[in-house]
């Protein structure tokens, strides 16, 4: 067994997945009996979702900021003349990766692959016929690996490996739980009920706004992760709750 | 650091303005500025704390884009070469107007983080950007990559200069006095 120090110095390491087997197991054995921990792994939990949902929130400046940028620019521009000179002479993105015809040039007789791809999809030779069929062979693979990427995993909630699993866990999770409170004629052991239910009603809300911002941006992958986590831990914690049950 | 979800249409435009600016076109510049700007600011905003100098950072964030146009050759989305720019140059700025390297390492906790940023209810938005500003500073730029913006201790390490386990520490700190003052 593990100190309660210990355990709550592993938390963090916990939650980033940090851990070995052999000290996640010591940590959850501790976790089922400890009060404290169970509350500070849920309230850990909240704080990444939070930061996680910061990501995609962006403040703009109070005043524009372009003025005095195109002012310093401008002072800057006898040196940037030397730099642009330097772009046109071969630095820069490069002309393949250039996505607009109209402003790529050919360069003698090496034909660079966007030039190819070009005359692939307004033909006039036979051998650009050839390439035409190449390329579509290429885009429909690509398109085909794309799907086939997405099917295993690609539920209502998006396409995160294990999210729609450890959902669907979640809730036997939670049908089990209900089985064995029954089985003690709806009593919970002592000092356990309220703390659990504290905690299940913060993951149940953490998940409830994850799942309305998943409505919004379905694609948001570091959502999904952050929902998944959230899943986890009501998975974790309902599984606790069904062996505190069961063994009181 | 954690990929985004881009709209490829977007990806394909802001190439087409990056190369456009690095021709020298000054109104492709200025959309690029437009497009980028809130996100760069809010970064900024994030790690130093204070509005003045986030504001200050952001423009040199984009001199530096308009110095450095020219070695970005599209092998990564531009959104992330911009981020990756505007992270090391906060860093460095914050390094060289803090003793270099001593304010990451400080360990002393703030004089009360509680009381003034203390949420009504848990996981409050606007309480924790307001909580994360009050943060010590080392403790604020580990958890601002690490937990907001999705870089690992290693990439941490290898911007700040920082050993990885300090980095560990730190994360570990913030998460604590966050979690104090949001409960």
């Amino acid at each position: 067994m593990i100190t309660h120090e210990q355990a709550s110095g592993m938390l963090d390491a916990y939650v980033d997945g940090e851990l070995d087997p052999a000290a996640v197991r010591r940590l959850e054995a501790h976790l089922i009996l400890c009060t404290d921990c169970r509350t500070a792994l849920s309230s850990l939990g909240l704080l990444l979702d939070g930061a996680a949902r910061l990501r995609t929130r962006k403040c703009q400046p109070a005043r524009d900021l372009w003025p005095d940028l195109a002012r310093r620019l401008g002072q800057a521009g006898s040196a940037d003349e030397g730099r642009r000179s330097r772009h046109d002479a071969g630095g820069g993105i490069p002309a393949n990766a250039d996505p607009d015809p109209k402003r790529t040039t050919e360069r003698g007789g090496s034909l660079t692959w966007w030039d190819r791809i070009r005359r692939a999809l307004l033909p006039t030779r036979p051998r650009d016929i050839i390439w035409g069929v190449a390329v579509l062979g290429l885009v429909v693979a690509l398109y085909s690996a794309r799907v086939w990427q997405q099917q295993p995993d690609v539920g209502s909630l998006g396409q995160v490996e294990g999210l729609s699993t450890v959902a669907s866990e979640a809730d036997r999770a939670r049908a089990d739980l209900d089985a064995a409170i029954q089985g003690r004629d709806g009593a919970w052991p002592a000092d356990a009920g309220a703390d659990f239910q504290q905690s299940l009603r913060m993951l149940d809300q953490a998940i409830k706004d994850s799942r309305a911002a998943l409505e919004a941006n379905p694609l948001d992958q570091s959502r999904q992760r952050s929902l998944l986590m959230i899943y986890q831990k009501q998975l974790d914690l309902l599984r606790w709750a069904t062996r505190l049950v069961q063994q009181t | 650091m954690n990929s985004t979800v881009t709209d490829p249409q977007t990806t394909r435009e802001t190439l087409l303005l990056a190369q456009r600016a690095q021709r020298g076109d000054f109104e492709a510049f200025e959309e690029l500025y437009r497009g980028n700007v809130a996100r760069v600011y809010t970064l900024c905003l994030r790690l130093c704390a204070e509005a003045g100098r986030a504001e200050e950072y952001t423009q040199d964030v984009f001199v530096r884009l308009w110095e450095k146009l020219g070695s970005f050759r599209g092998d990564s989305a531009f959104s992330t070469w911009l981020h990756r720019l505007a992270v090391n140059l906060v860093l460095d700025r914050l390094r060289s107007e803090r003793r270099r390297s001593a304010w990451l390492l400080e360990t002393d906790d703030p004089v009360p983080l509680a009381g003034a940023v203390r949420a009504p209810e848990p996981g409050m938005r606007l309480d924790l950007e307001r909580a994360i500003r009050s943060l010590p500073p080392g403790a604020r730029a580990v958890f601002v990559l690490h937990d907001v913006e999705g870089y690992r201790h290693q990439e941490i390490a290898k911007l700040t200069g920082l050993a990885e386990g300090t980095s560990k520490a730190q994360l570990h700190r913030a998460r604590r006095l966050l979690r104090e003052v949001l409960q």
